[in-house]
Order: C-alpha cells, then structure tokens, then sequence
C-alpha cells in the first residue's frame, strides 16, 4: 500500500515538472475509467484481454513454464476466429458466434502447442519459442490482412468486417462488450481447478519442486504440454474476443503491450488466476485513466508510459520483504529520538 | 547461379556485419547479465533510451569526434541509470526480477520518447545527424571482395564488433570471469567463499548496461542517422533471445547474431528478385530458421543455474 | 557524361519537375465561404446556437446553416492520431494543421496522439461525451469507429481518412478519399528521366492494396518517360522501421537501382544510410513531408501532404450545415486556404501548442534548420 503512495507522490512530482495539475490529473484518471457507464464499459473491455492473458500466464507459471508467447497467441486466435467467422458467414449469431469463439480456443492452442511438443520432446527453452511465434503469428495476421482478406478501402493493414452475427453483444452503454463474462468465469474456474482437483495438485506440484513430483508418479511431461496449450488457448479466446467484440474485423495492431503487461499482472498476482481479477481490473482502470491524461492536462503518450511504470516500479519496491522493513526502519527512525536505539529490536 | 550469388553478395554480407553490431553488443551485455543471474526484460527499453540519447546530444552539439564520444558515453549512462534501479530493486530490495524488468521497460520507452520530444520537439522537417564517416582501412579495403565486405565500416563497427574478444576474455580466461560465472550459478557457494558478492554483481550490472547502452546508440549514430520512436523496432528483444540462442556463451551469440542479420537481408534479396513468396513469409523466415536451428544443432541449452532467482544471504536454502 | 554535363542534367530535370509538380497544383480556386477568421476568443458563445440548429439538411448539422459564420467557441473539433506528432511525417503534418483550422474557422481544436485501433473507440467516446462536435480520425484503421459510432452519436460529426468511396456511408460522416497514386505517378515519371542505369525501384512499407496502387502508379509513370526502363520493387513491411529499410534498399541498388521512390514513413531513413554507403548512391523520393535534410545530396522530391486542407474542407461543411460528404485528397486537387500562410514556425503558446518540459534550448546550426518551416505546399 506504501507503495502506491509512493507511487502517487512521484506522479505528483513529475506531472507538476510537466507542467500538469496532479489533481486534476488523478481525478481525471479514476474519473475518465469509473466514473461514467460509458468509461467503465471501457475499462472493462481493456480487462477482458488482460485478464485471460494473465490468468493463462499465470497458470503456466504455476506449472513452472514461462509463457511469453501471449501477443502470438492472442493473432493466432483472431486468424482462425476471423477465418471461420468469413467461412461460416451467413449463420444464424446463436450458432456462429460460440463456434468463432471455439475457433479462437483453437487458433491459440495450435500456436501454443509448438513450444508444447518442443520444450516436451527435446527440451527446448519454451521462453525462447514463444517469443519468436510473436513474430510469426503477427507476420501471418499481416499477410492476411494486406492481402486476401485485406479491405482496400481502409488503405491499412486491416481486413473486411465480419458479419454482424458474429459480433460479440454489447452488454454495456458506451461499448462494453460481453467478453468479460467469459474471462471471469475462466479465471476462477482455473483456480478452482488448481486448488480443488487432484490433477490441479499434480499441475502445481510439477510446478513447485519437479523432481519430487516426478518420483511421486506425476507425468511431467504431459502437465508441460496441458499448460502451455491451455496458455495458449486462452490468449487465443482473448484475441477472438478482440476480433468479435471490438473491431469486427482483424488487423495488425491488436495488441498494444498486452503481452507484457500480461506477465507483470499474473506475477503482481503471486501466478493465481483468480488473484489475477483485481490486479488486471487495476491496471485497465491505470492504462484507461492515464491514457486520459492526455486529453486532460495535455501530456503526450511518452510521459503516460512513465507514469505506469513510475506506479509498477513503486508498489514493487514496497510489496517486497526488504521493501517493507525499508519502510519500517523509516519509520522507526522517524519516531525515536537518535542515540536510543531499543535493544534487541529488529530495526 | 545467380541465386548463389546472391547468397553472398558482398554488399549485403557488409550491411550484415553492420546491423549485427548493435545486436552483438546488447547480447553481449544481456550476457553478462544473466551471467551474474539476472534476467534484464528491460532490455529494449535501454536500447531504446540509449539511442534517443546518443541522437538528442549529437544533434545539440554537432557531429565531431568529442561530441560523439560524449553521445556513446550518455547512452552508456542513461542505461545504467535505469540498470541501477533496476538493480536495487532486484539485488537489494529482491522484487521479482520479470516484474522489475518489464516496468523498467515500459519506462524506458516512455523516457526515450520524452526524451526526444523535449529536446528536438514536433517539426514536420526530420532532423538527420549524419552517420559516422565510411574508414576504409588504407590497404586492406582494396582486397577485390573481402575488402568491400570487411574493411569498409565506420570506427563504431569495428569497436562494436571487436567487444566480442574482451567480453569472451574476461568472461572464459580470467580468474573474475570465473568469480561471475559462479555468481550466477551460485550466489551461496560465493557468498560463503567471502568473494564480494555484491561488488561482482553491480560491477557486472554496471558493465552490462553500458554496453546495452551503447548498442541503443549504434542506431542513430552509426545506422541510420536519425531518430524515431520505434527506432529499435524489438532488437532488443532480439538480443535477449540471442543469448538463449547462443546459450550463454560469446562465440554462439556472435555467430547467432551475424545469422540473423544475414537471414533478415537475405529475405529482401529473394524479395526484389522473386515475387511468388508474399513479403510476410520473408520476414518470418529469421525467427522460423532461429527455432529450426535451435532444435537441431543445439538441444538442451543450460541457463545460469540461479538465473532470475532471488539470493538472500539469511535465508537457509 | 561528363560530371558536370551529369550535374547539369540532374539539375535541369530536377527543376522542371518541380515546376511540374508545381503546376499541376493550380486545382480550383475554391470559394471562400468567408467563415470565422475571428478568433477562438469571441466573446459569449452561443451554445444555444447548437441546440437551435434543426438543421434543414436533416437535424445532423452541428454547424451554422445560414450566414455562413461560425462563433468561434461553439464548434470543437478533436483530431485522434494513431502515431506520435513528432514523426516529422504524417502525424507530424495533421498536428501542424491544427493552428491553421483554428485561425481559418474560428474553431477550437485538440488532439490525442499515439493511438492505438484498440484504444481509439474509447478515446473518441471519451471526446463525445465531453462535447466534442466533430471527431477527426487521422488514418483508415479507425474507419470501423467512425462507421459504428456515427450511428449510435447521430448529433456529432466524424471526419474518417479512407482510400475510396465508403459502401454505406453515414449522414454525418465526411470521407477524406485520399489518392497517393497520383503523385507516384509524378514521382514515377521522375524517376523514369532521372535514372542513368536505366533501372528504378519502388521501396513500400506494409503491402496493401495502397501501396501497390502507388507502385503501379509509379511504375506507369516511369513507363511513360522511359519505355524500356527497368522496375524493380520490394516492400520492407514495416513503414518505420529503419534498418529493414536499409538492407532492402541494399538489395534494390544492388540490382541496380539508381531512383528509389519510397513509399515509407520514418524508414526513409534507413535507406538514406543505404544509399549513402553504397558504390553507386542512388536518388529518393519521398511524401508527406519534405525531408531533404535527411538525405541533402541524394533527395530528389517530396510529394507533401496536406491534410488541413482536407479537414478545412470538412469543417467549412459542416459549418455550412452538411455533415456529410466526400473530399477526394489527391495532388493537384484542392482549395486554397484562405488566411493560409507560406509556413510560420510553431512558437510557444500557439493553440494546441503543448510544450513538455521546462523549455527547449535550440543551439547550433541544426537548430536554425529545424525552425526555418516548410517549403511552400503543392496546393
């Protein structure tokens, strides 16, 4: 919590050497993402993805595998969404929208099943393969939407719309689409799954210590595999989402720095996809706010980039072990007197 | 024939000694700090922040000799200073290293950007600073096709490239570059053999950001002579994917990085003279290759024992 | 040739072109619908004017129908730019546009940069609610948003940036129809008289249906001065990334190339390192803005762009009460502005003018070159 504060004040700090109000800017953060229907659908629509993608980070970190592939997956589910949404045109919504959001399950599960059979067949760094899938599922969403599903009247790296009936609906005013009553449901399913089930207790005991989970008879091989495709299968649902819900149609650009900010929320999260709710909510609330900024107090994008991160950086200096008996010497040394120091004291 | 040809066309072998530079010296630096068992995801973001400040100080005090030096030297700092906090964090405070790393990055691409906008600010005239000049090596440069692809680079080049045999040195033929290698195997077994523990880790972290630093200031000084917000376009992350690839040691990570390089200006040789193949293809092409050959020639590549995890001298394990 | 005979060739073609370019700008001379030169500082805005417009064009105007004169505060206009303005490129000259608007219209005006598809939806909610009456998206990636938003904010008007004629264009949509073939043509045809290897290439960025257009364009062009001239093209597949820029273009001269016309942002950077490291240095094109300073020995021409004609145009509609409408963006086409200076240079405290920092020191030559403005634009 010290954190935060720290956080605030720095912010305040550097918005007053910007030349910007802080108050007006920190009202204007919490106001622009919770203060209206409107703002709040959209905040919720910037958790959807965050969410997903943390919680299936998260739960490959629980195994003990590093998922960085979440931007590649997340392309992957919108291509196959996308695909099928243009394959199937003409079916009624009902049908249509569950079997394109299947699709995205798919589209990011084979992606993700790469790194699966590599890292299970010849142990092959998945952090590594992960990172470079990015690239070539984003390489492949650009070939798709320059060329033959490519819309030329939009003059950019955008495909045609898909059909209306695929749309995900709209729950909110303001834009807030339906994507977040899926995400929530699988965050804490996956916890449950982790915490409740025998094969969840295999999945995090290969996770905590390999070798006694080996000798204790749990297959590792095959917990690697059901956590990376399961990883992956959701970045995959939460770029159809994207697809569906938000743009209706596929285009480069779908995931500004959601990866990263994937992995900071699932280990801000301690890697526990339910813990993972609040934390991505928070940030979305951060990125929406903030990015309001600029309209508010006129500060450019770059200096927004600063204050996130000004934020991350303090809660994580103050949330750790030593961050605390930091801040608890302080504030020891703040309230005796110097030269009395109690004896035996922790300090 | 002519495809042959092409493979090893003498211009395009000297720009990928050239765009290898910089991903050498930020793989080399990353190296050296996953040595000592730290995981920098904030790689590109000092990249990032080292070129917008190797281009703002050239562009504020001209293009010399000394100016230059100056702009490498910022660069280097620049990168330190975000290293440093990064190593408090991590070293001192403990935090999570991933987390630390990733918020370092989004701030270092927010600074960089500021940087620049604070210094040159919004024109619709992009300001150039030149690149270093061309130094033919008197002599060596004449050689028919080894001169062309060798002896023709600017001084950054050559020093750039030439990091590789101090780097390896020190790393693999000195008694501290066995002290840092055990660091990042074993922080306890240091500790308990009295080794300054600490010292090695900063020094390296130190070192380490300086040469990440300096890499990030390869891109306007010496490759493209101007500056954009996404002037790095994810070499950084590229770097650190190099030092995978290259499984921690300075030789692979060099010959990683020349491949890739090479790879990247193969695929737009093929791409001016055959059309069948669309453009994305080409561009996967590098990262496809870095798995294949990932699989096939190395196997099991062996991390820093104590990469990314925490050593806390009181704790019993 | 003779160097000299060489230098004088190039020359000679160099100026003719221009002049060229030049002329074919004459497009008409639109009609000065005399709006606004008041400034943003008239006193007692009208917001009743707004409520009061029931527009004859169909309730969708938010401008005035009749005099022609628009209050200056009851008209706010937001630009939404998908990169940073200091691209020096296309978002730099939609942001430098933004003075001008307010000076020509009596409007106000502000901006959001770097944004991205994802984040676009809601930052143009978040202008709507706060009152905005007309939203500018700077790119065709937003053109989805425009579309879907005209219809559920029927009362604001959206300026959409497209490649042709929209299929199902809302009544309060304008369409800015931009054509970059044209003006490769011009390049192309430049390229045909100016190459002496008898070889020009085209150097595109991402490949959409766009950029192909413009090779082709330039590929006609060249065609129509140099029959037998050779055409190569490659696209780096990315608009600003440098070095991709660089080994493409290496490979480009490498084939023989000697005139590259670009259809790159801040990857013309790139290969003005490339042509310059080369035996042989090779001529470039470029568009948007003029950027001679990058490459001063090897730059031929620049098509620049001018979008606050485009969305001047836009806003005189919708102030003569039309909110919708088609603005065909192409060389040679387009009003000129009234009250439109040859080029000041930004200074402080001009509107939309937010400078970060305690202040930016300018010293050296580098800085007398940044502040000299820009070359007077085609039309």
């Amino acid at each position: 919590m010290l954190g935060l504060v720290v956080a605030l004040v720095v912010n305040a700090l550097l918005l007053a050497a910007l030349g910007a109000n802080p108050v007006t800017a920190y009202s204007t953060i919490l106001s622009a993402a919770l203060g209206s229907v409107a703002g709040l659908a959209q905040t919720l629509n910037r958790t959807t993805p965050l969410l997903l993608g943390a919680s299936a980070v998260a739960f490959a970190m629980r195994a003990g595998y590093v998922n960085l592939g979440i931007d590649g997956q997340i392309y992957a589910g919108a291509i196959l969404a996308t695909g099928v949404a243009f394959l199937l045109d003409g079916w009624p919504a009902v049908v249509l929208l569950p079997v394109v959001l299947l699709a995205g399950l798919v589209g990011g599960g084979l992606l993700a099943s790469i790194p699966a059979w590599l890292r299970a067949t010849r142990g092959i760094n998945e952090l590594f393969v992960t990172v470079m899938l990015n690239f070539v599922a984003l390489f492949l969403a650009e070939y798709l939407a320059t060329g033959p599903w490519t819309d030329p009247v939009a003059g950019e790296a955008i495909t045609v719309p898909i059909s209306a009936a695929a749309d995900l609906p709209r729950l909110l005013p303001g834009g807030g689409h339906a994507g977040i009553l899926l995400a929530l449901p699988v965050a804490v399913g996956l916890s449950l799954w982790l915490a409740r089930t025998r094969s969840g207790f295999e999945f995090r005991a290969a996770g905590s210590n390999p070798l006694a989970a080996g000798f204790g008879g749990v297959r590792l091989v095959r917990i690697g595999v059901v956590a990376l495709v399961v990883a992956g299968a959701l970045g995959g649902l939460a770029g159809a989402i994207e697809v569906t819900g938000v743009h209706s149609r596929l285009l480069t650009g779908l995931t500004p720095n959601f990866g990263y900010m994937a992995v900071l929320i699932a280990v801000l999260a301690r890697r526990s996809p339910v813990a993972t709710i609040p934390v991505a909510f928070a940030f979305a609330v951060l990125i929406v706010g903030a990015d309001s900024l600029q309209r508010s107090v006129g500060l450019p994008p770059s200096a927004v980039l600063l204050f996130q991160a000004v934020v991350v950086v303090s809660i994580l200096a103050f949330e750790t072990a030593r961050g605390r008996r930091l801040v608890a010497r302080l504030v020891q040394a703040t309230r005796r007197s110097p030269g009395r120091r109690r004896a035996g004291g922790v300090a | 024939m002519d495809f042959l040809l092409d493979l090893v066309d003498a211009d395009m072998l000297r720009t990928t000694l050239v765009v290898a530079t910089p991903l050498l010296l930020a793989a080399l630096g990353e190296l050296l700090l996953e040595r000592v068992g730290l995981l920098n995801l904030a790689i590109e973001g000092m990249v990032g922040v080292g070129a917008a400040m190797g281009f703002c100080v050239v562009f504020v005090a001209g293009r010399t000799v000394p100016t230059v030096l100056l702009a490498i030297a910022a660069a280097a700092l620049s990168a330190i200073l975000i290293g440093v906090v990064f190593g408090w964090l991590t070293l001192h405070l403990q935090a999570n290293q991933i987390t630390v790393g990733l918020a370092l990055l989004i701030l270092g691409l927010g600074a960089s950007s500021l940087l620049y906008r604070g210094v040159v600010g919004v024109t619709t005239t992009p300001p150039s600073i030149g690149t270093l000049p061309l130094w033919r090596i008197p002599g060596l440069s004449e050689i028919p096709y080894l001169g062309r692809v060798l002896f023709q680079h600017d001084l950054f080049v050559y020093v750039g490239l030439s990091t590789l045999l101090p780097v390896w040195w020190v790393l693999h033929r000195t008694p501290l570059g066995l002290r840092l290698r055990a660091v990042g195997e074993s922080p306890k077994a240091v500790d308990a053999l009295g080794l300054p523990l600490a010292r090695l880790r900063w020094s390296a972290l130190v070192a380490g950001c300086a040469l990440i630093g300096i890499a990030g200031s390869f891109f306007p000084l010496s490759l493209v002579g101007g500056y954009s917000d996404d002037i790095a376009s994810g070499r950084g992350w590229l770097a650190l994917m190099l030092v995978i690839f290259g499984r921690w040691r300075p030789w692979t990570i060099a010959a990683g990085a020349l491949l890739f390089a090479y790879v990247e200006a193969l695929q737009f040789q093929f791409g001016v003279t055959s059309k069948a193949i669309p453009p994305q293809f080409l561009r996967m092409l590098p990262y496809v290759l870095a798995i294949i050959v990932l699989v096939r020639v190395y196997g099991r590549a062996q991390a820093p024992a104590a990469l990314t995890k925490p050593y806390d001298r009181e704790s019993r394990f | 040739m003779t160097n000299q005979a060489t230098t004088l060739r190039r020359l000679t073609v160099g100026l003719l072109a221009t002049g060229l370019l030049l002329a074919g700008c004459g497009g008409e001379d639109a009609t000065d619908t005399a709006t606004g030169d008041a400034t943003t500082d008239t006193a007692a805005p009208d917001a009743d004017t707004d409520a009061a417009t029931a527009s004859d064009t169909g309730g969708e105007s938010t401008g005035d129908p009749a005099d022609g004169s628009s209050d200056g505060e009851s008209l706010r206009f937001a630009m939404i730019l998908p990169g940073p303005i200091q691209d020096a490129d296309y978002n730099a000259i939609a942001y430098e546009g933004l003075a001008g608007l307010e000076a020509d219209y009596g409007i106000a005006t502000e901006y959001s940069e770097q944004v991205a598809v994802a984040d676009a939806e809601r930052v143009a909610r978040e202008y709507i609610t706060d009152g905005v009456d007309v939203i500018g998206l700077h790119g065709g990636q937003f053109l989805t948003i425009a579309t879907d938003l005209a219809a559920e904010f029927p009362d604001t008007t959206f300026v959409a940036e497209s490649s042709g004629p929209m299929d199902a264009q809302p009544d309060n949509v304008w369409n800015i129809a931009r054509e970059f073939a044209p003006g490769f043509y011009v390049q192309g045809a430049l390229a045909g008289l100016m190459t002496e290897t008898n070889t020009v290439a085209f150097l595109g960025g991402i490949d959409i249906p766009d950029y192909k257009a413009s090779a082709n364009a330039m590929f006609a062009g060249a065609r129509s001065v140099a029959p037998e001239v050779e055409l190569l093209f490659n696209f780096t597949g990315d608009q600003n990334d440098a070095v991709v820029a660089r080994q493409s273009a290496d490979a480009l001269i490498n084939e023989g190339a000697d005139v590259l016309v670009l259809g790159l942002n801040n990857g013309i950077y790139g290969v003005a390192e490339s042509s310059a490291a080369a035996a042989d240095p090779a001529l470039m094109t470029s568009s948007f803005t003029d950027k001679v300073t990058v490459a001063p020995d090897t730059f031929l021409v620049s098509t620049l762009w001018d979008f606050e004609g485009a969305f001047g145009q836009a806003i005189e509609g919708i102030q003569a009460g039309e909110a919708s409408g088609v603005i065909p963006h192409e060389p040679g086409v387009g009003p000129d502005h009234p009250g439109r200076t040859a080029q000041r240079p930004r200074r402080r405290g001009d509107p939309g003018h937010r400078p970060v920092g305690p202040g930016r020191r300018r010293r050296g030559r580098r800085a007398r070159q940044d502040r000299r403005g820009r070359r007077p634009l085609m039309s």
